[in-house]
């Protein structure tokens, strides 16, 4: 593996192609990355009653997470003590215990061993059963309903690790009921590095106009302007990079722009404009004003979002080549029935498993990463330099920030804290402010 | 016109099997339905269905057998969930000539079988039941075959059987592909 | 699981199979595959006949010169009678059945389905191409082929599975477990 100061260039604006290759570098990304960092699990929502459990993955690591008796929420590797089996083989469920299928060894939902067939006749009451429970996830915790989890217990807390992205997210996690998640997720396979679709998300919306311009020329709307490349007013929006490495696209005012029907935009709208007082009221007008706009977020990890579009997903990798997709809808939890379900099928319309413009990114992603096969076509570096001496920090609002949406402002950030993480930086580098260069590196 | 909603012979009571003319007019409907999307003939397809469609793909979620919810629970997702505004609008789509991963085209067969039509309670409607298997090739290697089970209802009407309901069921938790970007 | 077979009688008979008749038996096979996937193993029981041989045998590599036709006394990875049949899918019912608990989901699709009657009024054989996909726990997948040869008989009005030879396109089985029927 190539030292970290010479796969991510000049602030983070270069990397290097076997970054989406390169077995040894992956390694380090589940060492240094998945292993330290908040990662998303599930939402409070999806598990409201003790016993509840959803299974996930926390980088290549399979989990349970579990609703305690007490309310609280804990979460555990998924794999036996004894000889290492699946414990858990179902995406969700209540449950009071989970027992192995194979030799029958038994973990209460707090992750304790409870239970081990012929412990007297075969282990002689000899086996210490306090030794055995299930590995526990060092950290796990809840912010406004979302639940994440990290297996290093010196990681700073979760606000802390929100960071400035806290500040801005606020505006539409906090509003009155909170929101939640409408699941089972759809899950499909993507042949891509996870970096790939996680940069796509929370900081390129260059491509939005032209991989997207069929859906956006049908769907019409105030986006349909972007289709084509035809030009982009600056007050469209800006870019938005946030301490330990999240990321945000922001279109003023345009939450509601990817609904696919014009109905659909006006039940939205009215929703957002009926709402929008309350958040100023409760933020002031400078941050409810993300409230109502357009959000193509990710948060560092692999957690990316586009909240107005309200599609929620998790790039979990499967080695360096590939990717599990899991989609959700976000909804506010006080909105009604029929609103809630509009969201759900336009998501699944845009951007779920056989969405109209999720169909257009695969393509481009998989074969980002493909190209790379070619030995001498990955020895190059990708460039990422889009707006580079138009960026800084602004008097009111936290984290660096661009002068225009189209910029490549958030790619960077991200890559800048790819890096650090990947160094094995200690956590006051990593969340050092959004706008510090890396180091001082070589030109290219 | 004689009432074609009336079988030739047999019971017409809801969950017995149709007669054979039936059988055989169900069938045609589906082979001619799979061609026609087979080669991209999107326009032709949609004037097969009702005004009225709803086209559903659930999410089926894997839980353990205690646990299980019916496919298709208030609380359940959908890939699909479409109405004939929403199933126009991808046609239209890719009309505009700018879905850059379709062109080179992808080539799809659709092989139907398994074709099983009972009586509905709704007079002129039936229940259809069918099986696909479906390969989708794309680029230089790119090859995906789609398996699951079809539950259509299907009306009679002057122009011939129109589809008012399906619901496709795929037998993956995962979807074995990036995308599900065809009509099954 | 020692059912014994009658051999099927490989006679054709030349008289022509009505289009009812085909028509019948095609949604008998279809009626059947449906029954599988959804599991409802008890409603597929009452398509079986008291006396059926449900039989799949092991195939075994070897040169032209030497070839030797599957034999109900060789080993099989089928070879069951309604009661074998029947307590397969008691074990299943138990509860305590945990590789196939979240469920397989699976997808039977049939298809070259051929009709021929016998010496006997009330039989008709039935050669049909089976496909059964099956996605096991998140992404696992596996697909079996099998040619199979039926034999279906009118009982008091009603088609019923007499006889089922499967054979499938694999030497080794390449799956790690066979928890369908074909």
């Amino acid at each position: 593996m190539k030292p970290v100061d010479e796969l991510v260039l000049e602030d983070g604006a270069y990397q290097h192609r076997t970054m989406f290759w390169n077995e040894d570098i992956y390694e380090a990304e589940l060492e240094h990355i998945f292993s330290r960092a908040w990662l998303f699990l599930t939402h409070e929502s999806l598990i409201p009653e003790a016993g509840d459990y959803n299974t996930t993955r926390m980088g290549e690591d399979k989990v349970i997470v579990i609703r305690q008796q007490d309310g609280s929420i804990r979460a555990f590797i998924n794999s036996c003590r004894h000889r290492g089996n699946t414990v858990c083989h179902a995406d969700a469920g209540n449950t009071r215990q989970f027992t192995c299928s194979y030799h029958g060894w038994s973990y209460g939902s707090n992750g304790e061993l409870i239970g081990v067939p012929l412990e007297q006749d075969a282990y002689f009451n000899q086996i210490d059963k306090s030794k055995f429970g299930l590995q526990e996830i060092a950290q796990v915790a809840s912010y406004k309903g979302m639940v994440f989890g990290t297996f290093d217990a010196s990681a700073p807390d979760l606000e802390t690790y929100l960071g400035d992205m806290r500040w801005y997210m606020d505006s539409f996690l906090d509003v009155p009921g909170g929101i939640e998640l409408i699941g089972p997720p759809m899950k499909s396979i993507l042949n891509c590095n996870w970096k790939t679709p996680a940069e796509n998300f929370g900081g390129d919306d260059y491509h939005f106009g032209w991989t997207h311009a069929a859906g956006v020329a049908v769907m019409g709307g105030p986006l349909e302007m972007l289709a084509g490349n035809t030009g982009v007013p600056n007050e469209v929006g800006f870019q938005v990079g946030s301490s330990y490495g999240h990321i945000f696209g922001f279109i003023e005012g345009g939450a509601a722009a990817l609904q696919p029907f014009p109905e659909w935009r006006e039940m939205y709208d009215n929703w957002l404009n009926s709402r929008l007082p309350g958040q100023e009221e409760k933020f002031g007008p400078l941050q409810a004003r993300f409230y109502k706009g357009h959000w193509n977020a990710n948060i560092f990890p692999n957690c990316s979002f586009l909240y107005g579009t309200n599609t929620f997903k998790v790039w979990q990798p499967r080695g360096p080549r590939a990717i599990e997709v899991y989609t959700w809808t976000l909804v506010e939890k006080e909105m009604p029935a029929e609103l809630k379900q509009m969201m759900h099928r336009s998501n699944a319309a845009t951007f779920g498993t056989a969405g109209m413009l999720e169909s257009d990114d695969g393509e481009n992603f998989e074969e980002c990463t493909q190209t790379n096969r070619g030995f001498n076509t990955r020895q190059g570096y990708c460039h990422a330099g889009m707006g580079q001496q138009n960026e800084g920090p602004h008097p009111d609002m936290p984290g660096v920030i661009s002068d225009n949406l189209m910029a490549e402002t958030g790619l960077r950030n991200f890559y800048r804290t790819w890096a650090r993480m990947v160094n094995g930086d200690d956590w006051t580098q990593i969340g050092a402010p959004a706008t510090a260069p890396l180091k001082k590196l070589r030109a290219v | 016109m004689a009432d074609q909603t009336q079988p030739s012979t047999g019971s017409t009571q809801a969950g017995q099997p149709v007669d054979q003319q039936t059988h055989f007019e169900i069938e045609r409907f589906m082979v001619r339905e799979a061609r026609l999307l087979d080669q991209d003939r999107l326009h032709e397809w949609l004037e097969l269905l009702a005004p009225d469609i709803r086209y559903q793909l659930p999410v089926q979620e894997v839980r353990y057998r205690k646990d299980t919810q019916p496919i298709g629970s208030a609380t359940g997702t959908y890939i699909f969930d479409d109405d004939y505004k929403l199933l126009e609008m991808r046609v239209n789509r890719m009309d505009t000539n700018l879905v850059w991963f379709e062109d080179p085209k992808t080539s799809s067969r659709r092989l139907i079988t398994n074709i099983d039509a009972e009586w509905s309670e709704q007079a002129g409607e039936i229940d259809a039941y069918s099986t696909f298997l479906t390969y989708r090739n794309r680029r230089q290697s790119d090859e995906t075959w789609l398996v699951g089970a079809r539950e259509d209802r299907l009306r009679k009407t002057d122009q011939g059987w129109r589809l008012v309901n399906r619901v496709i069921l795929l037998d993956q938790r995962v979807v074995q592909d990036k995308n599900l970007h065809l009509f099954l | 699981m020692g059912a014994t077979a009658q051999k099927i009688t490989k006679k054709p008979n030349p008289a022509k199979p009505s289009l009812e008749l085909i028509n019948d038996v095609q949604q008998f096979l279809y009626r059947e595959a449906r029954l599988q996937d959804a599991q409802a193993y008890r409603d597929w029981l009452t398509m079986l006949t008291d006396d059926i041989h449900y039989w799949m045998p092991t195939r075994e590599q070897r040169y032209r010169s030497n070839p030797m036709e599957p034999d109900i006394t060789h080993a099989a990875h089928y070879n069951d009678n309604y009661a074998d049949l029947e307590t397969r899918i008691r074990r299943t019912e138990t509860g305590t059945c945990w590789s196939e608990d979240p469920a397989t989901r699976s997808a039977h699709v049939v298809t070259n389905i051929e009709v021929e009657l016998t010496d006997s009024p009330n039989e008709y054989r039935v050669y049909s191409l089976i496909a059964v996909y099956r996605n096991m726990n998140e992404d696992e997948e596996h697909t079996l082929y099998g040619h199979r040869e039926d034999i279906l008989r009118n009982v008091n009005g009603e088609l019923k599975l007499a006889r089922r030879k499967i054979i499938i396109d694999q030497n080794i089985f390449l799956s790690k477990s066979l928890n369908v029927y074909l």
